[in-house]
């Protein structure tokens, strides 16, 4: 994934260019949004993030020329702003995702993923991770060939992780997913239910397929490196 | 300015008045004089010859003595020219037709009375005139006299008005002295009030109480504020103290990980109450800035429940819905979320093993007072003393649980809160009712009037 990033803020900019970096991205980082357009014709970009609040050029003004182009990338708004409007502003001014600061890179990689893969997304009847498969249609889990039985939030919960399998997953995330907005309260209502997913899943069998992140959040996959 | 000229305006209508009036009262004492001048010389006439030269010299020596008003006498003939005229009479001024009947006029400057006589003598017309020329005069002096008072009262209204408008606005005066003194951080001062119980006491007493209320709700802010950068400070604290301690001495790998994700753990702390506070400030909007449709409460409430119910079990606490009745509300979806999960936490938080949790939500009809709906969410906790009950939705309150789980029960302090301005924004009451180790209710009651009634809405869940 070719990344352009325009934010003028140095400490948040260097860290998301070292992040995707080090995910195996390419990141250009912008400092100012004048030069964006001329970036953007001389070389070719997946995708574009942009700073709502620059200082020499607005991030909607920037967005209104970048979707002027002719074959515009997808763009991910990045703001401190969080309010209702804010949100619903961005998004009709044409952003294709908009994410509030603080925010966690899980999430920014993971956004960034879904708004290039949204056209040619196609949504697989089955999810499997090793012995691990969920059919969507017949909403059936097993592992191993044995059935296991879920709550309707379990399985919503189960289903976020296993389609972004390898790929940490936080707990906004996992609230966003269940909710459809956040919640920001204390009562660690994600790691309740973690907890007795993974009793589901993992408990009975000779390895487990979900781990905890520390400071991240959770990630389905074989073979986990502990490290993290 | 305008009242001077208002003044002016009136005066100059009066007087126009006045000179009109006294014209026509001053023509018509005229007219009855000549009226009765014309009736004389008519009995004159019949009583004595027209030759007779008695009556020329009586009626010659009257123009004479009237002289000062031109009066005159003409006797004309059937065809209107004159057989005789006094000293003074003009020439002219004939009756204009044959037509008997008496004829008042003004010709030039005289006014004339014509009266025909039926006599067999040539005379068959008597005119008796006099001028207008006196009458004028004295209308003049009085137009001077109204003309100079006019003046007099331009200079004299504005200066009065100025004298008695001071009088009356010297309180208003003070009030506006006072009030342009105010400051957010000087709240303390008050319009004078003088005693005198009229309108002016009346609105100084309405301003003092809007004043009460400012400083009241300024003293919450700036309350709210302190305690605000207080809840901020222990995380930061956390997060500065953690990155300092790393830094202090090398250490393995493996250390410095835990050591930074819990400087993230304390910064999601942080956000969190970052968002609160947002989410706070944003349900004190007015409902035209807020994100509102038609929402089913019901399906939220379901959706809560499920959440929660995961963590009612780990807790060894029921989780309940004693009722569920199909609500539809025009709300704002994101508020109505915090607001159930706000009460099901709390509610789960302070309800120690095998309690109970349960929620209810319901339209109430009674003959009392109009329909609303009702949502309780009641628990079996550990409840709230009595004089602590009505602090429960003061920002950043936390009831003295010290005695039971302190260690498990964490939270901003801002829960409830947010739950009131959410309500409250929404024209809804919230209260609470509790008894210490019994339990505690939480009710909130929304007026029927945003229950929508159409159905074709798309309906958000």
């Amino acid at each position: 994934m070719d990344v352009l990033l325009i934010e003028d803020d140095r400490i948040l900019g260097k860290m998301i260019c070292l992040g995707l970096e080090e995910s195996g991205h390419q990141c250009k980082w912008l400092v100012e949004g004048s030069t964006v357009l001329s970036t953007l014709n001389q070389g070719h970009y997946d995708v574009v993030v942009l700073d709502r609040m620059l200082p020499d050029l607005s991030g909607m003004e920037i967005l209104e020329h970048l979707k002027q182009a002719s074959s515009p990338p997808p763009v991910l708004m990045l703001t401190a702003l969080g309010s209702v409007e804010n949100r619903i502003e961005g998004l009709a001014a044409g952003a294709d995702d908009y994410l509030v600061k603080p925010f966690d890179f899980a999430e920014l990689v993971a956004r960034l993923l879904a708004i290039t893969r949204r056209s040619r997304r196609s949504s697989p009847a089955v999810l499997e991770v090793g012995p691990l498969i969920m059919d969507l249609t017949r909403r059936v889990v097993t592992r191993a060939g044995k059935e296991i039985e879920l709550t309707p939030t379990e399985f919503e919960m189960l289903e976020l992780l296993m389609r972004q399998s390898g790929e940490v997953v936080t707990r906004k995330m996992i609230c966003q997913h269940l909710w459809d907005a956040y919640w920001e309260g204390v009562t660690n209502v994600v790691e309740v239910h973690v907890t007795r997913l993974r009793g589901k899943i993992d408990r009975d069998f000779e390895f487990p397929l979900l781990h905890t992140v520390r400071g991240r959040g959770y990630v389905i996959q074989l073979n986990r490196d502990t490290s993290g | 300015m305008w009242n001077a000229g208002a003044v002016a305006v009136t005066a100059a209508l009066s007087i126009v008045a006045v000179h009109q009036a006294t014209r026509w009262a001053m023509t018509h004492s005229l007219d009855d004089l000549l009226t009765e001048d014309v009736e004389e010389i008519r009995l004159a006439l019949i009583d004595l010859d027209f030759d007779n030269n008695l009556l020329r010299d009586e009626l010659n020596r009257k123009a004479i003595g009237h002289r000062r008003h031109e009066w005159f006498v003409k006797l004309l003939s059937e065809d209107r020219t004159q057989v005789w005229g006094s000293v003074n009479a003009p020439a002219g001024l004939l009756p204009e037709s044959n037509e008997p009947g008496d004829l008042f006029a003004t010709s030039g400057e005289y006014r004339h009375f014509t009266k025909p006589i039926q006599d067999d003598s040539p005379i068959r017309w008597i005119q008796v005139g006099a001028s207008m020329g006196p009458l004028s005069q004295e209308l003049g002096k009085i137009d001077q006299i109204a003309m100079f008072t006019w003046l007099l009262s331009l200079g004299i209204a504005p200066l009065l008005g100025w004298l008695l408008s001071g009088r009356a606005l010297r309180p208003l005066r003070q009030m506006v002295n006072t009030a342009s003194t105010l400051r957010p951080n000087r709240l303390s001062d008050r319009l004078p009030i003088r005693d005198a119980d009229d309108e002016l006491d009346q609105l100084a007493i309405t301003i003092n109480l809007l004043l009460d209320r400012i400083a009241t709700d300024v003293g919450e802010k700036h309350d709210f504020l302190a305690n605000a950068a207080h809840e901020l400070r222990t995380p930061l604290a956390a997060i500065h103290a953690t990155a300092e301690v790393a830094l202090v001495t090398p250490r393995s790998g493996e250390v410095y990980r835990d050591l930074v994700a819990q400087i993230i753990e304390q910064t999601d702390a942080l956000s969190g109450i970052v968002n609160q506070l947002l989410l706070l400030s944003e349900s004190s909007l007015p409902p035209r800035y807020d994100n509102r449709k038609c929402i089913a409460l019901h399906e939220l409430v379901l959706k809560s429940v499920d959440i929660f119910r995961a963590v009612a079990e780990s807790n060894d606490v029921s989780l309940r819905i004693d009722r569920n009745e199909k609500t539809r509300i025009y709300g704002n979806r994101d508020q109505w979320i915090q607001v159930l999960n706000n009460l099901i936490d709390n509610a789960i938080k302070y309800t120690p093993r095998g309690g109970r949790v349960a929620i209810d939500l319901r339209r109430i009809e009674n003959e009392i007072e109009p329909p609303f709906i009702q949502l309780t969410v009641s628990d079996t906790g550990i409840g709230i003393q009595s004089d602590a009950v009505h602090g429960v939705f003061d920002r950043f309150y936390r009831a003295d649980r010290s005695r039971t789980r302190l260690s498990e029960v964490s939270g901003t302090g801002l829960g409830l809160s947010i739950c009131k301005a959410v309500v409250e924004s929404h024209l809804g009451t919230i209260f609470c009712k509790s008894q210490l180790g019994l339990g505690t209710v939480l009710t909130i009651r929304l007026p029927i009037e945003i229950q929508l009634q159409e159905t074709n809405e798309t309906l958000s869940v």
